[in-house]
């Protein structure tokens, strides 16, 4: 549209909100150029999974597991083994995001003793 | 016409409302909150900044208030996408979706995935509301060209495919299909499209349409519908929803998704 002189000037409101939303878009673009121009759009993820704690409970005792991943890129699916002695118990997380972490507890029926008890992660979905 | 803080001030209002009503049923859909780390970022980054394009043609046919130059329509296309992200980030974190443990590049998807459908709310949140009348008389002369109409065809198609657009029932639909019914989804979403456009008028015309069936379908049907196809396919690809998709399922995804974009097309002066 053709500027017309009489056209009153924007009020100081939307250059506020217009400043602000283009000081989030710079920053939000910012994060994610940063992690599309490092390229590991086609990296895989490298998970870790680790015992976070033992608890008791009724029946047995509940094995608190956190999975970590060091890669930028997700992964779906991700299932997880515990083996103590002839126990084995699975579980399995939706995700575990680039960088990011997830939780999952492992329940067993017999007792624990820690030195005794592993837990890895078998195998995930690439999404 | 605006031109006061405090009249400034009730048009982000509604721009707020735009959002918070159009994105809901996103915010609410689990694969879009996955789709914020699971994208490759450089569809992401493409999804984003393709939005500012859509954004300042939003503003330019409606808006959430009425725009005379083109530096308005710039300054109310930031405006809007901060009031989406703004408004998005506080609904995520409500939900839990969002949480500070989370790292940066997790929490940063998440929004920025939102804050595409969130700023079209934002958009058009005046006309949500039903106060879009004096916004659309400012920026009639536009509207009613046939670069505008299309224009107006697009948004619509986005307007009601957007929603459903990233759910796993769109693969599942396109694979129960045959490819029967997906040539019979066209044919209806085609005549849908001009039973609407012909009883309510073309997108961006006043009223009725005139002139004859054959010509208007030439003439406004079928780009129409050309342009819901193409949107559907951008959104698609944009969500990753053909990625491994063989050409013909992704052509079934695109039939499936094209029928509520057709719908979106044929309403859109309603809407938009």
């Amino acid at each position: 549209m053709a500027k017309n002189p009489k056209t009153p000037p924007a009020p100081l409101l939307e250059w506020v909100a217009a400043a602000l939303g283009l000081a989030i878009a710079v920053a939000l673009i910012g994060i994610i150029a940063r992690e599309a121009l490092a390229g590991r759009d086609g990296d895989l993820p490298i998970l870790a999974a680790r015992v976070e704690g033992i608890e008791a409970m009724p029946g047995g005792q509940i094995v608190r597991v956190v999975v970590t991943n060091d890669s930028g890129s997700t992964a779906a699916a991700v299932e997880i083994e515990g083996k103590a002695g002839e126990e084995i118990i699975h579980a399995s997380i939706d995700y575990v995001p680039g960088h990011g972490q997830a939780r999952a507890a492992l329940l067993f029926k017999r007792n624990l003793r820690a030195d005794d008890l592993t837990v890895r992660v078998t195998g995930f979905q690439l999404p | 016409l605006v031109h006061s803080d405090r009249q400034y001030a009730v048009s982000l209002a509604r721009a707020v409302a735009g959002a918070a009503i159009f994105s809901l049923p996103l915010m609410m859909t689990m694969e879009m909150w996955w789709l914020g780390f699971t994208l490759q970022p450089s569809r992401l980054l493409i999804f984003t900044l393709a939005n500012f394009a859509l954004l300042y043609g939003l503003s330019h046919v409606a808006g959430f208030e009425a725009t005379q130059t083109w530096l308005d329509d710039i300054l109310d296309t930031f405006a809007a996408y901060g009031v989406a992200a703004i408004t998005g980030s506080l609904i995520l974190a409500i939900f839990g979706v969002i949480e500070p443990h989370m790292p940066v590049r997790e929490i940063a998807g998440k929004i920025a995935i939102q804050a595409v459908p969130a700023s079209f709310g934002a958009m058009i949140g005046a006309k949500l509301l039903g106060e879009g009348e004096e916004i659309e008389q400012q920026e009639r002369r536009w509207r009613e060209s046939y670069g505008g109409r299309l224009f107006l065809a697009l948004a619509g198609a986005m307007f009601l495919s957007f929603t459903v657009a990233p759910t796993e029932e769109m693969r599942l639909i396109a694979y129960r299909m045959t490819p029967w019914h997906a040539l019979l989804l066209v044919l209806i979403s085609i005549l849908a499209l001009h039973a609407i456009v012909y009883f309510v008028g073309f997108p961006g015309q006043k009223g009725r349409s005139q002139g004859g069936h054959g010509m208007n379908l030439l003439r406004q049907t079928l780009p129409a519908y050309a342009v819901s196809v193409l949107s559907c396919l951008y959104v698609l690809w944009c969500l990753g929803m053909l990625d491994g998709a063989s050409p013909v399922v992704a052509a079934m995804s695109v039939a499936v998704l094209g029928l509520p974009a057709a719908i979106g097309a044929g309403i859109a002066r309603v809407v938009i």
